[in-house]
């Protein structure tokens, strides 16, 4: 994805835009298949930001707003996704779980 | 705090209800499982979906429901009613829509010999007519399944007369939630899962909050109120004629995770909506018989979830998981939305694990019973409730 991908502001947060996904199939996919390293890396960048992205989201219309607007949202979505493996289980393997290929997702 | 952080209160307030070993037969009997096709599902009444899914005239859905071996067709006709039929063509037995949901164009038409049928299931064309004999199309439209809705949930009864009405069947249950704000939230997300498990295996794992500081020890273990900082207590239960529902208080004590107090933080409902119906901060009810019902009061807003248990054979189900909220009006609801749906999807997760663990155990037949304390009384009334549904003639 190319600069300018994300509102004026939150720059540092474009080497991140892959994570823009707008589905839970998708965010999900995007986790599992990260390296843990560049999962924290997004994580902590995001996490830093994401009050000044509910208060920027928060000034435009809702739900329909601007792509690179979207960008941000959905960025955010994926913060949530990777918040618990990040700070709580820290290692996949702990959870015993029927994985995301049986436990589907539909919106 | 309403709850009693004590032992065995639940046995004091429903002594009838015993606490004795439960057979372990009903879920891996491949003989009862065949029993319980007509006895517990074709009698009773079913949640098929809600009325949300279907808004406009036309709009239908289908559900496969296996373990009685039929297809159900429900559809909102031009008048407004709600109504169920067999999704059959009374020709010859095609099965007549092959899409899970969709609007009706007009007519639903039969592939085999394109004979058409209104969205209120009467016969409206049938081709090269004249060649038949005496055929009187009014006796030949799409056959009706018993149908009601209540508060929104769409139920469906395959006997040919229902023992009692769909909300004499509720019961206490309509009593507690009538007018409860159902339909002020909208389906977010769903998901399903096939399991190698019987549907009541899978509905006891899910029917107790024992295993919450063990099971989910990584995900949501210290979310509701402990005794002693170690076990879950109910704030209440409650048993009717056919349903059940236990309730419980968030933990006071809950260590937010850092993202989780973020977005508590910044989750800005304008229009919140509270279910005044709601007995505690976390209810569980079990509807009769293969449905669960969760209302939950949020951080800014209540949202609620349902989940169907669709019975394949003996030893598989279908669990779906329905999650419902208000529209988000911004941002930072969205956000709180998505983590509550995470953080118990993650949840439910390890819960469909274990039921396919805990079926392979039981059908190994290594005790015939199952020991139960007092915060599984709801599992032991459900198993008392199944065998007096099986005994009925």
């Amino acid at each position: 994805m190319s600069r300018g991908a994300l509102p004026k502001g939150f720059g540092e947060l474009e080497p991140y835009v892959a994570w823009a996904l707008p589905t839970e199939r998708e965010r999900i996919a995007m986790r599992e298949t990260s390296q843990m390293q560049d999962i924290i890396a997004f994580h902590d960048a995001m996490h830093a930001r994401l009050e000044a992205i509910v208060e920027y989201l928060g000034r435009g219309p809702y739900p329909d707003m601007p792509d690179d607007a979207r960008r941000l949202h959905d960025m955010a979505l994926s913060l949530v996704e990777v918040s618990g493996l990040v700070e709580m289980y820290k290692d996949p393997a702990v959870l015993n779980m029927v994985g995301p290929d049986r436990f589907v997702s539909f919106e | 705090m309403q709850t009693r952080l004590i032992d065995k209160q639940w046995t004091a307030k429903y002594p009838d209800v015993g606490h004795g070993p439960v057979s372990t037969e009903p879920c891996i009997s491949p003989a009862f499982f065949e029993r319980e096709r007509d006895q517990i599902f074709r009698r009773h009444w079913i949640n098929m979906g809600r009325v949300d899914e279907i808004p406009a005239a036309g709009d239908y859905f289908v559900r496969d429901f296996a373990v009685c071996r039929t297809s159900v067709l429900v559809v909102r006709g031009r008048d407004g009613v709600v109504r169920a039929f067999h999704n059959v063509c009374p020709h010859r037995g095609n099965i007549l829509v092959w899409e899970e949901r969709g609007r009706c164009p007009g007519r639903f038409g039969c592939n085999f010999h394109s004979w058409a049928f209104t969205p209120e299931g009467e016969l409206a064309a049938v081709p090269d007519e004249t060649n038949f004999h005496d055929l009187d199309k009014s006796e030949r439209g799409l056959t009706p399944i018993h149908c009601d809705i209540w508060e929104g949930f769409i139920f469906i009864n395959l006997s040919d007369e229902p023992q009692e009405s769909l909300r004499e069947f509720l019961g206490g249950v309509a009593t507690q939630l009538d007018g409860a704000p159902f339909d002020r939230m909208r389906l977010l997300r769903t998901y399903k899962v096939e399991e190698a498990a019987n549907w009541k295996t899978a509905i006891d794992a899910q029917n107790e909050l024992y295993h919450l500081p063990f099971q989910h020890r990584y995900t949501i273990g210290d979310a509701f109120l402990l005794k002693d900082g170690k076990f879950c207590r109910f704030s209440d239960v409650n048993l009717y004629n056919y349903h059940s529902v236990w309730s419980c208080e968030w933990n006071p004590a809950h260590v937010e995770l850092p993202t989780e107090a973020l977005i508590n933080k910044l989750d800005r409902a304008v229009n919140s909506v509270r279910v005044t119906q709601r007995i505690s901060d976390f209810d569980w009810y079990l509807i009769f018989p293969n449905m669960a019902l969760l209302l939950f009061a949020g951080v800014s807003g209540d949202f609620f979830l349902t989940y169907n248990f669709w019975p394949l054979a003996v030893d598989r189900c279908i669990w779906e998981m329905r999650y419902y909220f208000p529209p988000a009006e911004n941002a930072g609801q969205r956000l709180a939305q998505e983590w509550s749906i995470g953080r118990l999807r993650d949840t439910l997760m390890e819960d469909a694990y274990a039921h396919e663990s805990i079926q392979k155990g039981l059908t190994a037949r290594a005790r015939p019973d199952m020991v139960m304390q007092d915060e599984e009384i709801t599992i032991r009334y459900f198993h008392e409730t199944i065998e007096r549904e099986m005994a009925r003639t």
